[in-house]
Order: C-alpha cells, then structure tokens, then sequence
C-alpha cells in the first residue's frame, strides 16, 4: 500500500569504507569549497587519526584550513558562537566534522542558518543524516566498549522498527528500514564478539546510515519517546532504555500494527523461521525474537533488561509518562497513548 | 476556508469554556499566550489569546508563541473539514508547529475534543483513534457555537 500523501527527503552521499578519507578533498572541490573548517576534539588530535584528513587536503592543494579542537564532551551555545564567530573571521565555506556527538551536534548548528556544505566523519557506529556527504572509514572509528555497541543498534534496530510500523510510514523509507533491520540484525551478535575487525563496524554505521535516513522521513513512535522521557528524567542512557522499552512498546502496538511486524519476521528471524511461521503467528514471532536478542545481548555485552538495572526509580514514572504524551512523536504512534497506558508499560518493563 | 476558520474559532472557544477536560489543558497555558492557526505564508488565519481561563480571540497583528502553519489551503481544509485526522496531517506535514512543541501537544489534545464534539459520530469515529475523556454534551456545545449561548 502507498500513502494517499508522503514526503521524502535524503540528500546524503556517502562514502564507506577503506581510505574514505582521502577522498574528502574530492567532495570539497564539488561542493565549491575552497577553506574548510575542521571541528574535532583533542582525542583526535592525539590519535594522530586527523593526519589523514589533513595530509590528504594538503596533497590536494588544499593550503588553507583552519582547525577547531576544543569542543568538549557536552558542548554549549557559547561554544558553538565562538565556532560562528571563527567561520566567518577566517572566511571559511565549508565545515568537516570528524567526532562524536557532541563534535557533530555543534558542527550542524554551526552550519544551520548557512547553505555552506557540512562533511560529517562519525567516530562511532551512531550516524547522520543531515549532512552533505558522510565519510565512514574502519581506521577512524573508535574502540567502543560491548555495551554501547549494542545500545546503538538498538537505537538504530528500534528507530527502523518503529519508522516501518508507525503513521508516518512511505515505501522509500520502508526500504530503508527493511535493510537495516537485516543487516543490524545478522551482524551484532557477531560485532560484539569481534570488536577489533573494523569492517564489521562498517556494517553497523552503514545500518545505521540507513536507520537514521528511514526515521527522519518516518518519525519513530512510542519507544522513541518513552526512552527520551526516561532519559530526560532519570538520566538513563537513550539508547539503552530504548531497548529495554522495545518489546513492551511492540506489544502495546501489535494489535494495530500486526500485518508490519508479521513482514519484519524476516528480517528480524530470517528467512527459515520466517517460513515456518504460521500468518498469525508471525507479528508475535516477531517480537519473541527481539526480546531473544536483547536476553543475548545482556549475557554478551551487559546490556540491562530491565528499566531496575537501567536505574529508573519507580517515584518517576509519573513524570516520564507526563514528558512521553507531550513528546510530538506520539502522534504518528499507531496506538493512542495515554499517562495511564505509559505507566502499564513501565511497570511491565521495570 | 473563512467560513470554517470563524466556525472553529467558535468551537475551540465553545469547548474550552465548556468542557472540564478543555479547560484542564488550557492549564498549561500562561495568561497571554497567543496560539495561531495561519494558512501559509500569512492568511487566511485565526488566533486565540488565553485570558481568564479561557480563550479570547486575539488581535489580528499581535505576535504568536505558538504557530501552527497549514502549507495550503488545500492542507488546511483536508484537515479542519474532518477528512483526515490531525495525527495522519501530521505524519503527511500538512501543516508545521513553531513554538513549544509541548504545549502544542496540549493544544492538539483540545482539538480532538473540539473534533468529538464539532463533528458528526460517522466523521469523529474515522478521525479519532478513540472517544477523548469529555464532561459537556454536543447539543450543549452546538448552542455556544451558533447562538453564544
């Protein structure tokens, strides 16, 4: 079925895999940029992994750049104007984010009331779909630990989930979704226990790519914003309390929503199990199979199961069910949501 | 389209006066807040300003803390004549909400019970997931809305 009405926007380019870096003096001369601005942390600096970027912009006839490293692990406004102020006192026309959050966060407000291009270089599995071009490369992204490994894809596995079961859901954004699912879905375990092949990480940001362009065309639900609400009040990891809402969230919607999650069997069981399955059986199957992963991830990678090992107190579910009806997400969730309706959900996940 | 703007003007007007559960969200609301509804750029478009615990219908140059943008006529009517629901404009960007997107969610809780009351049952029962909670009854609201009454 298709939508009466959709909209569909992704303007990404993407370049992944070995020696992406070199190739951003390329996508700087098409975009018309002539200096950029480079935004990083003192991590980088140290690795000696900014090197790469910046020997290859030299041996490109790129003389001229200037480079901003002091954006620390929770940047600010002031930050952020001081970047401003910097971009146009050294006439720069482009910005090349190479971080984390909090480098790439600042670098797209930097550029927000600006048609300057942004080249965004993530440094972890999380990734962005707001940029001009995004370069993932194995030799920049950093060592995580198991447990935010698994806590990203399931951000990322939760995000496609809910983009291809909620309201706002288009068949482009759908294959998106569709995509990442499987690939998030065949590789984590195995992510997780071989940390140091780089490659594999490739698969996850490039699942993620795919997650992130999905969910930014079809809002993500309920869990969405029952993860932000928890995360907001109690200060819980976003990505952690996303999937231990997951499941509690995909049985509150399945009744409306079962015909999606029968279709996500596949991607989320494969093909053998998805064939066996009966019809109707196939949306419960689903989120059997879900909940399987996260027990997996918890014995691997530590991952909490619970909203107890999360630490969220009881004392706050009131507060996180005010902040879940008021998050705009809930609006394109297929089930209405009400304060009551989030407390049944977190007592169940507590 | 101004014809349906003066009618749901009166509507929202009728029910936050009338309806306990209206009135409730309007709590988040401080006194002076002006809520707009404009088809894009400018007009045609209402407004509201709360004032004693109710609204008021606001000047027509004064600013906004709240916005709420249909992108076309054609936008607004799909919306404000009950063809589609206000979840499913949203999810087809309809319309774009500038302001505190928490108190435009109180603001769309009180359009659904504007939409259960305005409404006839075969329009509100395809456009509303279920019966928001409400105190008031229609034959009530429909007196307010015509006769002020």
């Amino acid at each position: 079925m298709i939508p009466s009405y959709y909209e569909f926007q992704s303007s990404v380019k993407l370049l992944s895999g070995l020696n992406a870096l070199e190739n951003i003096p390329f996508e700087l001369n098409n975009l018309n940029s002539s200096k950029p601005l480079i935004l990083t942390d003192e991590t980088l600096m140290k690795n000696g992994n900014l090197k790469i970027i910046t020997s290859a912009l030299e041996n490109s006839d790129y003389k001229q750049y200037f480079i901003f490293k002091d954006i620390p692990v929770d940047s600010s406004i002031e930050v952020i104007d001081q970047i401003s102020d910097i971009y146009f006192e050294e006439s720069c026309d482009s910005i090349i984010a190479i971080g984390g959050d909090s480098v790439i966060n600042t670098a797209k407000k930097v550029i927000d009331k600006k048609s300057n291009p942004l080249i965004i270089v993530p440094t972890t599995s999380k990734m962005y779909n707001e940029a001009s071009v995004v370069v993932v490369d194995p030799r920049i992204l950093e060592n995580l630990t198991p447990k935010l490994i698994a806590s990203k894809a399931m951000e990322a596995l939760t995000h496609s989930i809910e983009a291809y079961s909620c309201l706002q859901k288009n068949p482009i954004s759908d294959s998106f979704a569709f995509s990442s699912i499987k690939m998030i879905m065949e590789n984590i375990v195995n992510i997780i226990e071989n940390p140091k092949d780089k490659n594999l990480w490739l698969v996850l940001s490039n699942a993620s790519l795919m997650s992130s362009i999905a969910f930014s065309n079809s809002m993500a639900g309920i869990t969405h914003a029952l993860s932000h609400a928890c995360s907001d009040v109690c200060g819980v990891s976003h990505s952690e309390a996303m999937a231990v809402l997951l499941p509690y969230c995909m049985e509150y919607n399945k009744n409306a929503v079962d015909d999606y999650y029968s279709e996500l069997l596949l991607p989320i069981a494969g093909p053998d199990i998805y064939c066996k399955a009966f019809k109707n059986r196939r949306a419960e199957k689903a989120i059997y199979y879900i909940r399987d992963l996260i027990n997996e991830l918890h014995e691997i990678a530590s991952l909490p199961k619970s909203l107890r090992e999360l630490g969220v107190d009881k004392k706050s579910f009131e507060e996180i069910a005010q902040k879940t009806v008021n998050n705009e997400s809930i609006l394109v969730n297929p089930v209405k949501v009400s304060e009551e309706r989030v407390i049944e959900i977190l007592n169940n996940a507590y | 389209m101004k014809i349906i703007f003066f009618f749901l003007s009166r509507a929202i007007r009728a029910v936050v006066k009338l309806d306990y559960y209206a009135k409730k969200e309007l709590d988040n609301f401080e006194e002076s807040y002006v809520i707009k509804l404009k088809v894009w750029p400018e007009k045609p478009s209402i407004g509201f300003r709360v004032k004693n615990n109710s609204f008021k219908k606001s000047k027509k140059y004064s600013d906004s803390d709240l916005t709420i943008y249909f992108k076309s006529i054609e936008s607004a009517l799909l919306l404000l004549t009950g063809k589609i629901s206000i979840e499913q404009g949203y999810s087809e960007n309809r319309f774009l909400v500038k302001g505190d997107i928490v108190k435009s969610m109180s603001f769309f809780r009180i359009l659904h019970i504007v939409e259960y009351y305005f409404f006839p049952k075969f329009i509100s029962n395809k456009i509303l997931y279920e019966k928001p909670s409400t105190s008031s009854n229609k034959f009530r609201v429909y007196l307010k809305i015509l006769f002020g009454i």
